[in-house]
């Protein structure tokens, strides 16, 4: 089941070819080959036992524009039409200049067992052991998954860039619904890792999904906050989600250049306290794996914001060339067949000095939020509002958590809500999934996000009371 | 579909051969122009020809695996119908499978249109720069403008029957963001079946106007408010607050508050919600739903009362009631129940925006939100950001407003709202103005 990487080289190498014999300035491609298996397993049994291949080339040409076009097949007749189309293409647009360099890489995550080689009888095994734990009582549906997804990318340029890049992420899913006092209630969470099957085969999931089941029952149980704005102590994920809306899209190079982003032409400007600290690092250990991006470049750690001060944008080819810089490796795609974006890799912030516990302690009236059962958020960069759905919190009064919350939305100003943090704790959590990922203009990239436990001020959704 | 006859029959062939009871297949292909500006005169264009493929292999009785992806034609789908046999024998049989359709057949209604076919790259690239003029000539400056033209075809076969059914789609898109300077960016978009520049370049005007608000818009109290939706915001919370409850499937799982309760009032009598997937060239159309059953209008909600569930054959084996709604989320995906296109219609709507802004006398207008898909259509909670509105001061419109969540339960909102206006169809769901009572969480 394993993926063709001489497919893929091969192809790279007719590439080359084509792009020479039809005299382009400048050309570069990505190559993918990608496996995804899934397996859903609810009330009913295995809803869902799937397996989704992809492989192709999409190529991009310069001169005197940008065009793409992209092809499922790699003989060397589809890899010339995709060029000549690339190149139609860009020749009807503007605006070319990319930063062009060179590099040779081989990058591939480490695993001990390949998840390709597990049976889908082990997948549906793993999925009906946590959807089973996740039934306490009070939980009147729930469902579990397991993803596996191996994606092999191969960049190659003109300029005699090539770029390997192979990745195995795993992860597992649980979510409940559970019928209480105040209605029905969902929550979910879900653990992903890149690694092999050994991460999916060693861990404690009916714990985990024993603990997502009681979660739900606390949370049909619990009421909506008075709506209104609050100091809000932001567990890690959560702190990871805001951060990733709030200021990561704000940070992204093609925006900022559009003069899209709220963030635009003010590096070197204080931003936030000077305890925070603010990165994109595509080699972080519990994030996703982005040693290179998808056009060649690596992606070590970028600052973004240093000690308070903006320093820096994640850029692509493209807009590194715009600005004057380097480019900083957040050129991505979602598959072979996209126009490159720039995207985050892994965003988070710096530990800071406190401990976890103090910030609650130090609360006197406030909400502890968290993002088990919270779905995900949403940003606005050129207005510099957000978005973020909440999971189960709970309600601080007096340094203590005396009630459990549910079904909180927040919102705020970007600039805002850096600017009122004011503690900042010791421990870093990052994590990344499986399941989903981060969406712009039409394309999903895996991303990891997280930080360490943050207070701030914010406007929480509830419900009229 | 003659073209891929052959295609087809290889890859089903493929799937009895290795051991298949009966197989399906679904295709999508289409064909696509993007184009994107960005201020400064960058622009990147891109074409795209893609044949996705999914084949669902059936088993022993009821034990179900899919196998799909992106592919350079059928021939590399036989070994995608290996692959799928290979998963079903490794599954149990899934509970209420009722088999592959046997009866594939379709209604009629357009979804195409052949103009979208011929827009290519030149015109993209034209129309990209036409819509960043219009912005310009506002005296504010387009950031962004893109625009997307796909023209393709569904197609559905299975073992069952030796009927092969598809139709043709278009999609014209186009989207905007204009920046009148200090954090002022108001951004914007259209999605058609129709090539309708018009509509794109109307667009693009407007979004040039408001975005000189979003700079100067401020934060409101918390309070409860009398809030106006336009249609497209109703539209979007709708889809995600309201929609998700009428598929079966949740209402089987326990994850429906509309569960149990056919023949009860569920809203206000005014309500009257249907599911019409035979409108004219609208975004949720379709001739027949992703299980090959011939598209038909549903009365969900008359006059407040639930009177029927959206349904999979299989849902509706369990249910009753119809089948007729099934969706696949991607080609690869099992059908699950969805809406087509929902029209939300209440029985004595006033004529116009001022009726409904007098009516409301103070309050807030939404115009622009993100978020809305955070609402939770398991407890009817329903929320989104505003990104842009204004104050309703004595019934006429004042200052802009930004930064709010707008929340409430959405059986409520929609059981005590007034509508008004004309019907507007947005992206699947139709609905007017409507004014509602909700919590605003601001300062």
């Amino acid at each position: 089941m394993g993926l063709d990487e001489n497919r893929l080289l091969e192809a790279a190498d007719v590439f080359i070819e084509e792009a020479g014999r039809l005299g382009l300035e400048f050309a570069d491609a990505r190559l993918q080959a990608r496996v995804y298996r899934l397996v859903v397993y609810d009330d009913d049994g295995v809803r869902e036992a799937s397996i989704i291949r992809g492989i192709g080339i999409g190529v991009r040409v310069t001169g005197p524009g940008i065009g793409y076009a992209s092809s499922s097949s790699l003989d060397r007749a589809s890899i010339r039409r995709a060029l000549e189309e690339a190149a139609r293409a860009a020749a009807r647009t503007s605006g070319g200049d990319l930063v062009r360099d060179a590099a040779k890489a081989v990058a591939r995550s480490r695993f001990t067992k390949d998840p390709l080689d597990a049976s889908t009888e082990d997948l549906v095994e793993v999925a009906r052991l946590a959807w089973e734990a996740s039934r306490v009582r009070g939980v009147v549906s729930s469902t579990a998954a397991v993803g596996v997804e191996a994606d092999l990318r191969v960049y190659v340029s003109s300029l005699g860039g090539l770029v390997v890049v192979e990745s195995r992420l795993v992860g597992l899913r649980v979510r409940a619904v559970a019928r209480g006092r105040t209605g029905l209630a969902p929550v979910g969470d879900s653990w992903s890792r890149v690694a092999g099957w050994e991460f999916i085969s060693s861990g404690d999931w009916e714990a985990r999904a024993r603990e997502v089941g009681e979660l739900a029952v606390a949370a049909s149980n619990a009421r909506s906050p008075e709506p209104g704005r609050y100091s809000v102590v932001l567990d890690y994920d959560l702190v990871g989600i805001l951060l990733h809306e709030a200021l990561g899209h704000a940070a992204e190079g093609d925006d900022v250049v559009a003069g899209n982003s709220v963030i635009a032409g003010r590096l070197g400007e204080v931003i936030a306290p000077e305890y925070v600290t603010i990165v994109d690092d595509g080699r972080h250990p519990d994030g996703f794996y982005v040693p290179y991006d998808d056009e060649g470049v690596e992606k070590t750690e970028t600052v973004v914001v240093e000690k308070g001060v903006l320093r820096g944008y994640l850029t692509g080819r493209v807009e590194a060339a715009q600005l004057g810089v380097k480019p900083t490796g957040n050129g991505r795609v979602q598959d072979f067949s996209k126009p490159v974006l720039v995207r985050q890799t892994n965003f988070y912030m710096k530990p800071g000095d406190w401990d976890d516990d103090e910030i609650i302690r130090e609360t006197r009236d406030g909400i502890l939020a968290t993002y088990r059962g919270g779905r995900g958020g949403q940003t606005d960069p050129g207005s510099g509002t957000f978005t973020f759905s909440l999971g189960v919190s709970w309600r601080i009064r007096r340094g203590e958590l005396v009630e459990p919350l549910r079904g909180l939305v927040a919102a705020g100003s970007i600039l805002d809500l850096l600017g009122s943090i004011d503690a900042v704790g010791k421990n870093v959590v990052v994590r990344t999934s499986v399941f989903g990922g981060c969406g712009k203009y039409g394309q999903l990239v895996r991303v990891g996000d997280g930080g360490p436990r943050v207070r701030t001020v914010l406007s929480v959704g509830g419900e009229k009371g | 579909m003659s073209d891929l006859q052959a295609g087809i029959d290889s890859v089903v062939r493929a799937a009895l051969r290795a051991g298949a009871r009966a197989a399906e297949v679904y295709i999508v292909e289409s064909v696509s122009v993007s184009v994107h500006y960005f201020a400064g005169g960058h622009i990147r264009a891109s074409t795209d020809k893609l044949l996705k493929v999914g084949v669902a292999a059936e088993v022993e009785g009821g034990k179900v695996g899919v196998a799909g992806g992106v592919v350079a034609s059928l021939d590399d789908a036989v070994a995608l119908a290996e692959e799928a046999v290979s998963v079903a024998r490794a599954v149990k049989p899934l509970e209420g499978w009722q088999g592959f359709n046997p009866n594939p057949s379709q209604a009629s209604v357009r979804v195409a249109d052949g103009r979208v076919r011929e827009f290519g790259i030149a015109e993209a690239v034209e129309l990209a720069k036409r819509l960043a003029s219009t912005i310009n000539e506002v005296g504010v400056r387009a950031a962004e403008s893109g625009v997307d033209a796909a023209y393709g075809r569904v197609i559905l076969a299975n073992t069952e029957s030796s009927r092969v059914i598809g139709y043709e789609y278009s999609l014209f898109s186009a989207h905007v963001d204009a920046d009148a300077g200090e954090g002022s960016v108001y951004g914007d978009w259209v999605a058609l079946r129709r090539l309708d520049v018009e509509a794109a370049l109307r667009m693009a005007e407007n979004a040039a106007r408001r975005a000189r608000d979003v700079g100067r818009a401020s934060i409101v109290d918390s309070g409860v408010y009398n809030v106006i939706l336009t249609p497209k915001v109703a539209a979007d919370l709708l889809a995600y607050a309201l929609a998700p409850a009428f598929s079966g499937e949740a209402v089987i799982k326990n994850r429906s508050p509309l569960a149990g309760r056919l023949g009860e009032t569920v809203l206000s009598g005014e309500v009257t919600i249907i599911d019409d997937p035979l409108l004219d060239m609208e975004y949720g159309s379709r001739p027949f739903d992703d299980e090959g059953v011939a598209s038909a209008r549903k009365v969900l909600v008359k006059d407040g009362v639930l009177k029927a569930y959206l349904n999979t054959r299989m849902t509706s084996a369990r249910l009753g009631g119809e089948p007729g709604n099934a969706e696949r989320r991607t080609p690869w995906s099992l059908p699950s129940p969805a809406p087509s296109n929902l029209v939300v219609e209440h029985a004595h709507p006033l004529r116009s925006l001022d009726e409904l802004a007098s009516e409301a006398g103070s309050g807030l207008l939404v115009d622009s939100t993100i978020g809305a898909w955070l609402s939770d259509p398991v407890s009817g909670k329903a929320s989104m950001t505003v990104t842009l509105g204004y104050k309703v001061e004595g019934g006429e419109i004042a200052g802009p407003v930004k930064g709010v969540v707008v929340s409430g339960n959405i059986y409520d909102m929609l059981s005590d709202a007034a509508a008004a206006g004309d019907v507007e169809c947005w992206f699947g769901v139709c609905t007017r103005h409507m004014l509602v009572r909700a919590s605003v969480a601001g300062k």
